[in-house]
């Protein structure tokens, strides 16, 4: 490279070669690198999702201590509340009793345990009317079956088993999502049919569950209408002790997930998903389900995404349930 | 249009308020991505990760950003928490990072060129140099904003020393001190830089 070439060597009272070095430099060579404009709009839409998250979350956090502070007074009073605590005492007992004596074996009817994060936290949508009463969450569970060898997890950060505690739902809350259509990213199954996801069957046998290619691979359900959704329970694949990689739930209001879309979990720690960075933890996918914590999130669309698992780089399904109540 | 990130800003932004939502994106893409791109190595994809990352941590904790402090200036808490993204990048991109990558192609008679910019003109073929708009890039997202942003107004936009007092609603003499510790700030920066990829040049040598 030659740099002999003599540039304009005049120079204005005052000014300073190094001084006119730099408007040179910023002149002629300074080339600001632009964001792209579809990373521009991805991140318009990613900051007024977590807005609204964030303003939803915080409205119903607000909300879910008003009443659980109304329910320990309500129990306190004992009169008013009799039945609903009854019913949540005979919840927690059974569950107490279940998991001292033995494990439950297809219970029907048993509360689901909180998950790790939000201990019961049943969120409501703001509607300004009577607050509704909270009821623990009644899941179907499949008989719990491993089988094999579990993979050596050692060292592995996953999330605790779930505790015993009811998880508290508002009353009429049910699963909108039985035998609502499923679609998914990967149309042709290797092994089964799409629709299974919604089928009530959860049972860890063959002819149950669905498998979709490797990578990542999502599978949406369309609830047909917009629903008030408190808890999402996931079954992947629960014949043998597995976690499943970069597991993402997300909600939104169209079926391109285009609009409102919001996400409820995320435990893609590196972003590999491509979906953002997650904070939830691993899990092991068991017979007990993965029970997430919607806190009333409104939604008419859930997308389930998942990134192979630890045994291989397929993606299961055997069930997926969405718990809410359709909305007003 | 927000006035500035006031305490107004943050209260319609704690409430969800999509406009001064919008306003947070827009100043990410406005100045943080310049901010993180070099210090993640000019890598695109990082950067909008660090970015995007930032914005969403913000929102996740704009209760604590106090705007009388920032004296409604949210860009430095904004680039505190940019700088944390940037780390855990970088940490998660351990050795693919680097300028050396950056710089493979610099020669030494274009680093001596650049290491003369305090005592002599650099030639226009040193300005249209690849290898010079990458170090000028760099050399500009390291500068605070302000002093960026003066060197923008006065270089790029051509706007003259007045137009800036008035803009920026100060002296002229303010503003012409302002630009004059910013080209101070761009000369150190430059030099630090092309000095750096000197010795790595040097030891991969």
């Amino acid at each position: 490279m030659s740099t002999e070439q003599t540039p304009d060597t005049s120079q204005p009272q005052g000014e300073s070669i190094a001084d006119r070095n730099v408007e040179r430099l910023v002149a002629a060579a300074y080339r600001p690198e632009t964001p792209s404009e579809d990373f521009a709009r991805r991140l318009q839409a990613a900051a007024q999702a977590r807005a609204t998250t964030r303003k939803e979350t915080t409205a119903m956090t607000d909300l879910s201590v008003s009443e659980h502070a109304g329910a320990r007074s309500g129990a306190v009073r004992l009169v008013g509340w009799g039945v609903a605590a009854a019913v949540v005492a005979a919840a927690v007992v059974g569950l107490i009793v279940l998991n001292v004596k033995a494990p439950p074996r297809h219970d029907t009817g048993v509360a689901a345990p909180v998950p790790e994060k939000t201990a019961g936290a049943a969120g409501q949508p703001q509607t300004g009317e009577a607050k509704p009463k909270l009821v623990p969450l009644k899941l179907e569970l499949p008989k719990p079956l491993f089988e094999g060898t579990p993979k050596n997890m050692k060292g592995w950060k996953l999330a605790p088993p779930r505790g015993n505690e009811p998880f508290l739902v508002p009353e009429g809350c049910k699963n909108v999502s039985l035998h609502k259509p499923v679609t998914s990213s990967d149309a042709e199954p290797t092994v089964g049919d799409l629709k299974q996801v919604t089928d009530g069957d959860k049972e860890a046998v063959e002819g149950s569950y669905i498998e979709l290619g490797p990578g990542l691979q999502w599978v949406q359900i369309d609830l047909r209408q917009a629903c008030n959704i408190y808890a999402i329970v996931m079954w992947h694949f629960h014949k043998e002790a597995r976690v499943y990689r970069d597991v993402v739930v997300q909600v939104a209001d169209d079926s391109d997930f285009i609009t409102g879309v919001r996400t409820i979990f995320n435990n893609d720690a590196d972003n590999s998903a491509g979906l953002g960075v997650g904070a939830d933890m691993e899990y092991l996918d068991e017979y007990t389900g993965k029970l997430i914590d919607a806190k009333g999130v409104k939604a008419r669309y859930v997308r389930c995404y998942s990134k192979g698992n630890t045994s291989n780089d397929q993606n299961h399904y055997t069930e997926v349930e969405i718990h809410g109540i359709p909305a007003r | 249009m927000f006035a500035s990130f006031d305490a107004h800003w943050r209260d319609q932004a704690l409430a969800g308020d999509p406009q001064a939502i919008q306003e947070l994106a827009d100043l990410a893409l406005r100045t943080l991505y310049s901010f993180c791109l070099y210090r993640v190595g000019n890598k695109r994809e990082l950067c909008e990760e660090a970015v995007q990352e930032t914005v969403l941590h913000a929102i996740d904790r704009l209760a604590e950003y106090d705007p009388q402090r920032a004296d409604g200036d949210v860009l430095p808490w904004l680039t505190g928490l940019a700088r944390n993204e940037i780390h855990r990048v970088l940490a998660r991109e351990k050795g693919t990072v680097s300028l050396e990558e950056l710089w493979a192609s610099v020669d030494g008679e274009l680093l001596a060129a650049y290491g003369r910019v305090n005592a002599e003109l650099l030639s226009d073929e040193v300005l249209r140099r690849e290898e010079t708009r990458e170090l000028v890039n760099a050399t500009m997202s390291q500068l605070p904003p302000h002093y960026r942003a003066a060197l923008e107004c006065k270089y790029v936009e051509g706007r003259s020393v007045r137009e800036m007092a008035e803009l920026q609603s100060v002296s002229e003499k303010a503003a012409e001190s302002l630009l004059s510790r910013a080209r101070e700030a761009f000369r150190a920066t430059f030099l630090a830089i092309s000095r750096n990829i000197e010795t790595q040049v040097r030891t991969s040598c």
